[in-house]
């Protein structure tokens, strides 16, 4: 299997780091050489910057560059574009400011290395995958940044491709402990229930769903900050069926709710896995404590990859590395990209 | 005499230290090498051989402790930059004073800016946000906290992302401000990408600008973090209320031509 192979159920498809240095720009690259070989128009943004030619933190670390295809289309800015030197041609000049200039919606007219820095709200995002779409983009890519997770909202991407790689640790178990929980987390499943799942998606603010139907409102600062006050709101309360978070679901707000001792799991429920947000904790630690996190929209991963190179830093054998990620997570095909053969489950060929 | 100075074309700038082009540069540095004509010897070649730079002098040389040297040297770079190139992705706010950001404000906006400011996380550097939101600010130039038409919320170091969220959502405010000191790995990146996704996480990014400040914050790094303006050594409070009022006023009032330009 091919990272293109992979993608082929998504049109809208969101690639995602864990760390910066994962593999996301590399990963971008493969898919976009295996869509020109299919003959595919593609369409790609970036929620940062990529393409650049080394790292913004550390410029020791040498990035690879980001090339077009002619007749691809890109959201990036005016500036940036004009920078690149390949010809294209700009179709549309947005309002999406951003440090970098205002972003522009262009096609290339002939092959070129082009630094892709496009909108940053996810909304604006949205609007600029809708325009490739419409001039002609049967394939888009949006680019993730760093450890950012918003470009993996199920409404902006079909699916999602999740990089993993040596930078998260020099520990291979850590690593693979560390990509596990992520994935866990990006891909939370959907509530089972359809009769909560309706009432949890009509509800216009935080709150409380009990048994009978009954939403109790919890006031924005009780959600993000004073998360103590939750507590006695739930105390001897086993009719309370669930919490929805409208917005961010954070930690401090799960630590509050685990303390609550119950003899029934409480449901909590967001409208997708990249309004959840943990530091310390997993899923499996809340699960422990009887809270089950689950999402109105789930997010289909496509494919993890792995990059076993650390700039600057350490190594894994790519072979290994692949392989060990692959067997934490049996149901998403695991690629390495610049491997010849990227799953790693190619039949040996006769001799011939 | 004359006060206008010969002035090199921007495309092609070089260090300036005797006469315009001479490439003239200054280099400080010390090697763990003994005080003597090896260590001066290894000085020169490591600026000639490595560094790309052409005619080193030694003009200052002093051993600091036994096994360790410190030099400085002239040197001449041959290299020049395009500061065309290097504008054309500088965003293009205007430079403009404390009176001149307060009548910008009162005559674009009409209400006070309301801005949020910390230090986040584990950081506990309070000095770059005070700098820019106290009353005394900084070398002479007002915080805006001083500023008619800015209400300021400074809640110092060590903040976590969620309380500082909270904050913004119950005062409405139209800027948050994080100061982060980024080191070499990375630490604190985590910081400041949480903090944008929190914020689009609760549906409002578009509703408020997010700045970042620190020593090694630039524009090219807060765009690869989400934020909409970077700011580093050389700022000043009135930079950043430049930068806000006029960004704001700018997306209040979308530009005329963000259309498109083909039939489709």
């Amino acid at each position: 299997m091919r990272i293109s192979d992979a993608i082929a159920p998504a049109t809208r498809v969101a690639l995602v780091g864990l760390a910066k240095n994962t593999g996301k720009t590399v990963t971008l690259g493969a898919i976009l050489a295996e869509l020109e070989a299919r003959g595919e128009t593609v369409g790609v943004t970036s929620i940062g910057r990529d393409g650049e030619a080394c790292d913004a933190i550390d410029d020791a670390i040498a990035k690879p560059p980001i090339a077009l295809p002619p007749m691809a289309l890109v959201a990036t800015t005016e500036p940036l574009l004009e920078r690149s030197g390949a010809r294209a041609e700009v179709v549309v000049r947005t309002d999406h400011r951003t440090p970098l200039g205002r972003v522009v919606v262009a096609r290339l007219l002939e092959r070129g290395n082009v630094e892709v820095a496009g909108p940053t709200a996810a909304q604006d995002v949205g609007e600029v995958v809708e325009t490739m779409r419409r001039l002609g983009a049967e394939r888009l890519l949006v680019d993730g940044s760093i450890d950012r997770r918003a470009g993996a909202s199920p409404r902006l991407a079909d699916g999602v491709v999740l990089s993993t790689g040596a930078v998260l640790s020099a520990d291979l178990d850590q690593l693979a402990r560390r990509t596990k929980a992520a994935v866990e987390l990006l891909t939370l499943t959907a509530v089972a229930d359809a009769e909560l799942r309706a009432h949890a998606a009509a509800l216009s603010t935080s709150a409380l769903v009990m048994d009978d139907g009954e939403a109790i409102p919890l006031a924005p600062a009780v959600v993000h900050d004073r998360v103590e006050a939750v507590v006695p709101l739930l105390r001897g309360r086993d009719d309370v069926r669930a919490v929805v978070v409208r917005g961010a679901l954070t930690e401090p707000l799960l630590d509050q709710l685990g303390r609550v001792r119950r003899t029934a799991p409480l449901t909590v429920i967001t409208d997708d896995a990249t309004r959840v947000f943990l530091h310390r904790g997993t899923c499996a630690r809340y699960r422990a404590r009887g809270i089950a996190l689950a999402v109105l929209a789930p997010i289909p991963l496509l494919a993890v990859t792995t990059n076993p190179v650390a700039p600057l830093r350490h190594r894994f054998d790519p072979h290994e590395l692949r392989a060990r990620i692959a067997a934490e997570l049996p149901d998403v095909p695991v690629l390495d990209v610049l491997a010849e053969d990227p799953a790693g489950d190619r039949v040996p060929a006769p001799v011939a | 005499m004359s006060s206008v100075a010969q002035r090199a074309s921007l495309d092609a700038v070089r260090p300036y230290g005797d006469h315009l082009d001479d490439g003239l540069v200054q280099l400080s540095f010390t090697l763990p090498v003994d005080h003597g004509p090896l260590a001066r010897e290894a000085a020169l070649a490591l600026v000639r051989d490595k560094m790309g730079l052409i005619k080193p002098e030694i003009v200052h040389a002093k051993p600091l402790t036994p096994g360790f040297t410190y030099f400085v040297l002239f040197a001449q770079c041959q290299d020049a930059v395009d500061c065309d190139r290097l504008a054309a992705v500088r965003t293009a706010t205007r430079a403009m004073s404390e009176e001149e950001v307060d009548a910008f404000v009162a005559e674009q906006i009409g209400r006070p800016i309301v801005v949020i400011g910390a230090s986040t996380g584990t950081d506990t550097h309070s000095v770059g946000i005070d700098s820019i939101l106290n009353l005394k600010g900084f070398d002479g130039r007002h915080g805006l906290e001083a500023y008619h038409w800015f209400r300021t919320y400074n809640l110092g170091s060590q903040v976590p992302n969620t309380a500082l969220l909270a904050r913004a959502i119950e005062l409405e405010v139209d800027a948050i401000l994080v100061s982060q000191t980024v080191t070499q790995q990375g630490l604190h990146l985590h910081n400041l990408t949480e903090l944008v996704e929190l914020v689009e996480a609760e549906g409002r990014r578009r509703d408020v600008l997010l700045v970042c400040g620190g020593p090694r914050i630039t524009n090219e790094l807060a765009k690869e973090l989400g934020f909409d303006a970077g700011f580093s050594k050389g700022t000043y409070p009135n930079d950043v209320a430049a930068f806000i009022a006029q960004e704001l006023a700018a997306r209040s009032t979308p530009a005329s031509d963000a259309s498109a330009l083909a039939p489709e």
